[in-house]
């Protein structure tokens, strides 16, 4: 497969803090790649600063080996992000929360929009929710309907930021089923995670962070089986312990 | 005793000064809300410099005197080639007054929103600008709400002052009448009555329309 996405030295400054170090990371059209580490790792800075969330003080991003600033990324709607706080429109119905971008940004009309969000609404399973407000939904059927707000702009990769961090036990099933079959459908996707069971199915790739660096990048059948660092065995001690 | 006869005798004048007064305090509101609104907009997207002027405006409206402020108004604006009557020239130094305010309500009622929509709202592709017309706006109208309330009982009671550059707004006539009859008491009376309706009225509109509005 085609690489879609590079990373070069990319570097991110919080005013004097380091937050992401000499980062580099490549990634092939297809592929799942899992980002995990403890909080204030820098994960969440590095995958923001992907989707051009953060300006990065130095580095370069390449989409299919072309460089594109934060600018570029953005209106050319090459991610699509799922936040843990799912961030959808809480004035504006389901299915309104879908066919506002469709509409405002990608200016394609409003029966075509509609038509749109009812096929990405049944890909996560809530057409019957569509005419409710955010608030009236479970976290779970909220961050399905934020996964269909995303790929109702048809992006290239997809980002998941702890999609399932703010949810209840019994929802985050749900959820990551719904990643499963975007996965499955050949959605390339960059996913940070504390789901080590998830990640260990789905991931092509998975990259260990600590202090803004990239500890250990591997296979996941050899991150979990045989990893090469004292940090990374350390790391799943932790997490992988009840 | 009370004069009761003289106080209904009056009350035509009165109630046509009640309607000046409620003209004007509408007038303004209007504009203030719809400067807010926009200043408001343009602070949010914005760089540094533009933001010190609306800053400069803010402090200015907030920290002068009303009456100095209107003063300024009455007679700075024919200065600079800009002619209107007392009425309209009491309504451009209200909006401005009340703007002063009303950016302010808008500005933190967007700051208020969390963060992360208008994140969302940028992956999806959404300029600052569209951000701010399709997400922010239509969800800060109810918050704002009860703050701009506030600002309208303010307005009210700010056009008593423009009494002094003869506004025939409640306040002058009562005054007009007091020195026409000397009589006192039941003028006052009559105008504190006035005054206090005016606004029961407006404050019930605006409760009305914060229950009606539904996130």
């Amino acid at each position: 497969m085609p690489n879609i996405l590079s990373i070069k030295n990319l570097n991110v400054f919080y005013e004097k803090f380091h937050a992401v170090k000499d980062i580099d990371l490549s990634l092939n059209e297809g592929e799942i790649f899992v980002i995990c580490g403890p909080s204030g790792s820098g994960k969440s800075t590095l995958i923001r600063a992907i989707a051009g969330l953060e300006k990065p003080k130095s580095g370069e991003i390449l989409i299919n080996n072309k460089a594109m600033n934060e600018k570029e990324v953005l209106n050319k709607n090459i991610f699509g992000m799922v936040f843990q706080q799912f961030n959808l429109f809480p004035h504006l119905s389901i299915l309104e929360n879908i066919t506002l971008p469709l509409m405002k940004v990608k200016k394609i009309s409003k029966s075509e929009s509609i038509e749109i969000a009812h096929g990405v609404l049944s890909k996560v399973k809530i057409l019957d929710q569509k005419d409710k407000h955010p608030s009236k939904l479970s976290g779970g059927q909220q961050q399905r309907c934020a996964i269909a707000r995303s790929l109702a702009m048809n992006p290239k990769i997809m980002l998941f930021d702890e999609p399932t961090s703010a949810l209840d036990p019994e929802m985050i099933n749900e959820v990551l089923d719904v990643m499963t079959d975007l996965a499955s459908a050949g959605m390339t996707m960059i996913i940070v995670t504390h789901e080590m069971g998830f990640a260990k199915k789905i991931a092509n790739k998975i990259i260990l962070m600590d202090n803004g660096e990239i500890i250990e990048s591997n296979t996941p059948n050899n991150f979990f089986n045989n990893p090469e660092t004292e940090r990374t065995k350390s790391f799943l001690n932790q997490v992988l312990q009840h | 005793m009370l004069d009761i006869d003289f106080m209904i005798e009056i009350l035509p004048r009165v109630l046509r000064a009640s309607l000046v007064t409620l003209e004007i305090s509408f007038l303004s509101l209007s504009f203030s809300i719809l400067l807010g609104l926009a200043f408001s907009m343009v602070a949010l997207t914005s760089g540094k410099f533009v933001n010190i002027l609306i800053r400069c405006f803010v402090e200015f409206t907030r920290g002068v005197p009303q009456l100095v402020q209107i003063s300024i108004i009455y007679f700075a604006l024919p200065y600079i080639g800009i002619f209107f009557d007392e009425f309209w020239t009491g309504v451009v130094a209200l909006s401005f007054i009340g703007a002063g305010y009303t950016i302010e309500i808008f500005r933190n009622a967007v700051l208020n929103i969390n963060k992360g929509q208008q994140e969302a709202g940028k992956i999806l592709g959404f300029s600052n600008y569209q951000n701010l017309i399709y997400i922010l706006y239509p969800q800060i109208i109810k918050r704002s709400l009860p703050p701009i309330t506030n600002e309208l009982i303010n307005v009210v009671k700010a056009s008593a002052l423009l009494s002094v550059i003869s506004v025939n707004e409640l306040t002058k006539i009562m005054n007009d009448v007091i020195f026409e009859y000397f009589v006192v008491i039941e003028v006052l009376l009559e105008a504190t009555i006035m005054y206090l309706l005016i606004i029961s009225v407006l404050v019930y509109i605006s409760r009305y329309f914060e229950k009606k509005l539904v996130i």
